[in-house]
């Protein structure tokens, strides 16, 4: 990783004042840069000029948008204040959309983190075919989903649905499966989707965590009669645990904003049963043009947001103890 | 390349609020010199004309105009640039909302309406198009003229009918597609008893077009309507919309149980492969079939949906033609407009479209090139135009009405009564207060 | 959750007939588990791959026969391959995916490994507040960010380029590149890039020379992932590329090949497979490589 030492050295060379407590021969040059908060802000530098310097103007424009009656194309615009989130609590198809996502959200990122961390021990047991297995599993993740989600729509195809015909030669199902016609089922399918493009994720990164659980710990554990489960619990989930909660928090935000497996395949139907905040707001603000709604829709996803972050703050104040 | 931009009040301001990193310095740098159009009459001199298209399936389509805008392009010393995408709407929103990009666009529906303040104003241009063509019908009317002023020119609609096999319908002794909605529930009825492929008009919120169109075109033909004709007061809470919906419920009872399920495509596939009798399309069915399954194109035809109590009505998809207000070339690209909506290119494109661009110029019914004039099948297209409806009627077509069709509102409707999940009066109050709160607030 | 590492790395010592009966009973249930979950797991992840493969072969017409007897062919064809590679612009979208996704990725490690380490390593005021802000970008789902975000884009003169994508692209991969990574390093022990600084290195050559080698694997993966970000991301690529020989290949494909009603399967299945296999087939080596090393640091460390 050359690279970033090119970035950083001519940016490092700033200015030469005194250190106070640099150790080593280098402290003279170096000191301010030996420094943990001055180094620290220079190092984040670059990202929060690159992301917020992007995302500033868009964000900023957006809430002042959920701020007034804008509708997209049309110039005349006033501030509302908060009538469109107000408008919002007692609409019902709204009120649906939060339990929806929150249902989507958390089903789906616990099957993933479960499935993850089976598959990713299960593939670290594995000697043989393994490098078949690893490409295999990641597979789902890897193709684009504007795509997969269209296979999974042909395999949800009510007359054509190779799940159906399965089920129905094992003998669980006899006519069709409403996959995508039937809220409960329709819900479970977008999940199934969801979870199945997930899990890899979760999978590869919690066996790349894997390799860096000390050998001879856990060779000494079963020296000393640990079951497996023991060593699961007492050695190996804890070392994983920093790993596994950021994994998961990312898992959680994207979840959160997920929008092309529902637009593609229900559009946020039967009568409204699957919609999730980011589908709800595309409609309503995009193809509805209605965006100062659509937009305060959107936010709705921040007391959830503002969880994952205080989540993330207090593991890493842990962390730093 | 990229036209500079002008920016309005609100949008300056936010841009001071937001920013203080270098970004948007540089940002606000690369602004604020917008130039008003040269004139130079209708040479591009040199330039180019770039374009936003709906894409089809139908490779012809995309080819045709091309064609016709090489052809074009060439007289006026320039080029025009069109691309088709499939979600064409998501790029003009872009391009619309932020000032910049693209010249020309193809609307959807009643977009028009939605973009008026962004759109050059064609009044002069449609009306000397009217004329010379025997005149436009009232729903073009209504789908591109805003306050007075034609801001699209209304190139041409697609309209749903229904496909349908005539070999089913014979064999419970039909030869004919039944002229009202009851005598369809008695085909769909003896369909079921004969243990035959079913009636299938979908009615899901995955399958937008099909859904809506049948859903609104079967409330009108009752008299019923989701708004009045102020476009203000909720209409729906109605003994006609109650009626409406019984026969749904009826039809539902002895149709295929997927009718919740099929999407848009769903529909399309399932007919292809013989597994329903009847379902609601354009004439994709009809042009995938003679490629792909000729033994269904054989026996399939198409009709227009039934009458009932007060008549037949047609929900119409409409394809407009508009020039965005940002473009640099407004005089260059009313030219290329009048030129496409010229018979000689008009008429070309409607005749290898099937019906996918019907010309909404009243001098079209009779000519020789429409395609139910070749095609026999066809016939049940002929002339959809002139019962033809925006979403929203007999209210005007608005900002309102766009959001009543994108919430499905009137789909969810007959979805929940069909589903069993709701009675008729639940259903219709559910409608009722989606309704207000897009048209009353 | 029997499926646990650790070979029987030390047998005790003089095991009793039953206890060895025990073990190798033990062995067998546990292979057993573990071919159980692999397959369970391959049958999740592969079948709607294979089903995919099986549509891209099918000729146009038997597609429809899949409603009553899904697995019965009649006759294979590469038709759809054949169509896909020359009829539409296939190898174009992939081309510009790979540059979008490889430039993208690239220059958002430049900026996200030391907004890692900085995060995860160094203790200052306010570290903590930026981080959380940088992370607070993730609020607006691009469903709606799309709009305001082209106001930007025309602004910088990258409307229709390549570059609007990799430059947009950025707003989500260094976010997630500096927080994936910022808990690696948190992992890392810190007496080996001390040891070092005594030794007289500087802070910076520390990080460069004893913790960056240390996170390798985790830089990998994060990579692989940013540029699996990158190659299905949809909605910004469909609004600020807007012609055909700009676009990456999740959007040209469905662009080109399912437009309203029709689908064309075969090619949109065949397009899945092919845009697929090359990235998995050289991540999965690259990994391999890299997990090797990996296992070399854990030891040293």
């Amino acid at each position: 990783m050359t690279m970033a030492t090119d970035t950083l050295d001519p940016a490092a060379g700033i200015g030469p004042p005194p250190g106070r407590h640099a150790p080593g021969a280098a402290a003279g040059r170096w000191s301010l840069l030996e420094r943990e908060a001055p180094l620290g802000y220079l190092l984040v530098l670059p990202m929060a000029v690159v992301v917020l310097g992007l995302v500033g103007y868009p964000l900023v424009l957006t809430v002042w948008f959920s701020l007034t009656d804008k509708s997209l194309g049309s110039d005349a615009v006033s501030f509302v204040g908060l009538a469109n989130y107000l408008g919002l609590i007692d609409d019902p198809v709204f009120g649906r959309t939060m339990w929806n996502t929150f249902n989507y959200t958390v089903t789906a990122v616990v099957a993933k983190l479960v499935l993850g961390l089976v598959m990713a021990l299960a593939l670290n047991e594995v000697r043989r075919f393994r490098r078949f297995f690893r490409a295999a599993f990641l597979l789902p993740w890897v193709v684009p989903s504007s795509l997969s989600v269209l296979a999974w729509m042909w395999m949800f195809q009510a007359d054509f649905s190779v799940l159906t015909y399965l089920g129905r030669q094992v003998g669980l199902v006899d006519g069709n499966i409403p996959w995508l016609g039937e809220a409960g089922w329709a819900m479970a399918a977008v999940q199934t989707v969801n979870i199945w493009r997930g899990a890899p994720f979760f999978g590869i990164i919690i066996l790349a965590g894997l390799a860096t659980v000390p050998k001879d710990l856990v060779e000494a554990a079963v020296v000393d009669g640990a079951s497996a489960w023991q060593r699961l619990r007492y050695i190996i989930l804890p070392h994983l645990a920093p790993i596994l909660v950021v994994v998961t928090l990312f898992s959680f935000v994207q979840t959160l904003g997920d929008f092309q497996i529902v637009w593609i395949l229900t559009n946020g139907g039967p009568v409204n049963s699957t919609h999730l905040i980011s589908t709800l707001a595309f409609r309503t603000g995009i193809r509805g043009a209605d965006i100062a709604t659509g937009s305060a829709i959107s936010f709705f996803v921040f007391p959830a947001l503002a969880a994952i972050i205080a989540l993330q703050l207090a593991v890493m104040r842990r962390k730093a103890k | 390349m990229t036209p500079s931009i002008t920016t309005g009040m609100s949008r300056r301001r936010a841009l001071q609020l937001g920013l203080g990193t270098g970004l948007a310095v540089a940002l606000t740098s690369c602004g604020e010199d917008g130039t008003s159009s040269s004139g130079g009459g209708d040479s591009l001199g040199g330039g180019s004309l770039t374009g936003l298209m709906r894409a089809s399936f139908i490779p012809a389509i995309h080819e045709l105009q091309q064609k016709q805008a090489a052809a074009w392009a060439e007289a006026h010393d320039g080029t025009v640039e069109l691309t088709f995408a499939k979600e064409w709407r998501e790029q003009i929103a872009a391009v619309v909302e932020s000032r910049a990009g693209e010249d020309l666009g193809e609307l959807f529906a009643n977009q028009a309406h939605i973009y008026a303040d962004r759109l050059v104003d064609l009044t002069d241009l449609c009306e000397s198009i009217g004329e010379s063509n025997g005149g436009w019908y009232d729903v073009a009317k209504d789908a591109c003229v805003v306050d007075g002023r034609w801001r699209a020119i209304p190139r041409a609609y697609t309209a749903h009918v229904m496909n349908w096999r005539t070999d089913l319908f014979e064999q419970v002794g039909f030869t004919r597609f039944p002229g009202s909605w009851s005598e369809l529930v008695e085909v769909a009825t003896r369909l079921r008893d004969a243990k035959l492929p079913r009636v299938a008009l979908t009615m899901n919120q995955a399958g937008p077009n099909d859904s809506a169109s049948v859903a609104y075109s079967l409330l009108w033909s009752y008299g019923a309507a989701e708004v009045e004709a102020d476009g203000r007061t909720v209409a729906i809470n109605s003994s006609q919309t109650r009626e409406a919906i019984k026969l749904m419920q009826e039809l539902a009872a002895v149709s295929a149980p997927e009718i919740s399920s099929y999407d848009e495509g769903g529909n399309n596939t399932s007919f292809l492969a013989g597994k329903i009798a009847v379902t609601q399309n354009a004439t994709s069915i009809w042009y995938t079939a003679q490629k792909q399954a000729p033994e269904i194109a054989e026996k399939m035809s198409h009709a227009r949906y039934p009458a009932g109590p007060v008549g037949r009505q047609q929900l119409v998809e409409m394809n407009s033609l508009a020039i965005f207000g940002h473009s640099k070339r407004v005089e260059p690209a009313k030219a290329f407009y009048r030129y496409l909506m010229e018979p000689e290119q008009l008429s070309a494109l409607a005749e290898i479209a099937i019906t996918y661009y019907t010309p909404l110029l009243k001098n079209y019914e009779g000519l020789r090139s429409m395609p139910w004039n070749s095609e026999p099948k066809l016939d049940g297209l002929r002339g959809l135009a002139a019962d033809g409806r925006m979403p929203g009627w007999p209210g005007p077509a608005s900002r309102q009405s766009a959001q009543a069709y994108n919430n499905q509102t009137i789909v969810n409707m007959f979805a929940r009564v069909i589903s069993g999940k709701a009675s008729v009066d639940e259903a219709i109050r559910a409608a009722e207060d989606e309704l207000k709160k897009v048209y009353e607030s | 959750m029997t499926a646990l590492s650790g070979r029987t790395a030390r047998p005790l010592p003089a095991p009793s007939p039953r206890t060895a009966r025990l073990v190798r009973r033990l062995r067998i249930t546990r292979g057993l588990l573990i071919t159980v979950t692999m397959t369970l797991f391959s049958l999740f992840t592969l079948f709607p791959f294979a089903w995919m493969a099986l549509t891209s072969l099918r000729t146009g017409s038997d597609l429809y026969r899949v409603a009553d007897q899904p697995f019965a062919v009649s006759g294979l064809t590469l038709e759809h391959f054949r169509a896909l590679l020359t009829e539409t612009k296939f190898l174009t979208w992939s081309l510009n995916s790979l540059i979008v996704a490889l430039c993208a990725s690239a220059i958002a490690l430049l900026i996200g490994v030391p907004a890692a380490y900085s995060l995860g390593r160094l203790r200052y005021r306010g570290g903590a507040i930026v981080g959380v802000i940088v992370f607070s970008t993730y609020l607006l789902p691009p469903a709606l960010l799309f709009i305001p975000m082209n106001v930007v884009i025309n602004r910088l003169h990258l409307a229709n380029t390549l570059g609007a994508l990799i430059l947009v692209y950025l707003t989500f991969l260094v976010p997630f590149i500096a927080w994936m990574l910022s808990s690696y390093f948190q992992s890392l022990p810190v007496e080996l890039a001390e040891a070092a600084r005594i030794d007289g290195a500087s802070r910076l050559r520390a990080m460069v020379v004893i913790d960056l080698p240390l996170v390798l694997p985790g830089v990998v993966s994060v990579f692989f992932f940013a540029f699996t970000l990158c190659w299905q991301e949809y909605l910004y690529a469909l609004t600020f590329v807007r012609s055909a020989d700009k676009q990456p290949v999740a959007v040209g494909l469905v662009n080109a090949l399912q437009v309203g009603d029709v689908f064309a399967w075969g090619q949109l299945m065949g397009g899945a497979l092919l845009g697929a296999l090359p990235v998995v087939i050289v991540f999965s080596f690259l990994m391999d490589y890299y997990l090797s090393g990996l296992t070399a640091g854990a030891v040293k460390g």
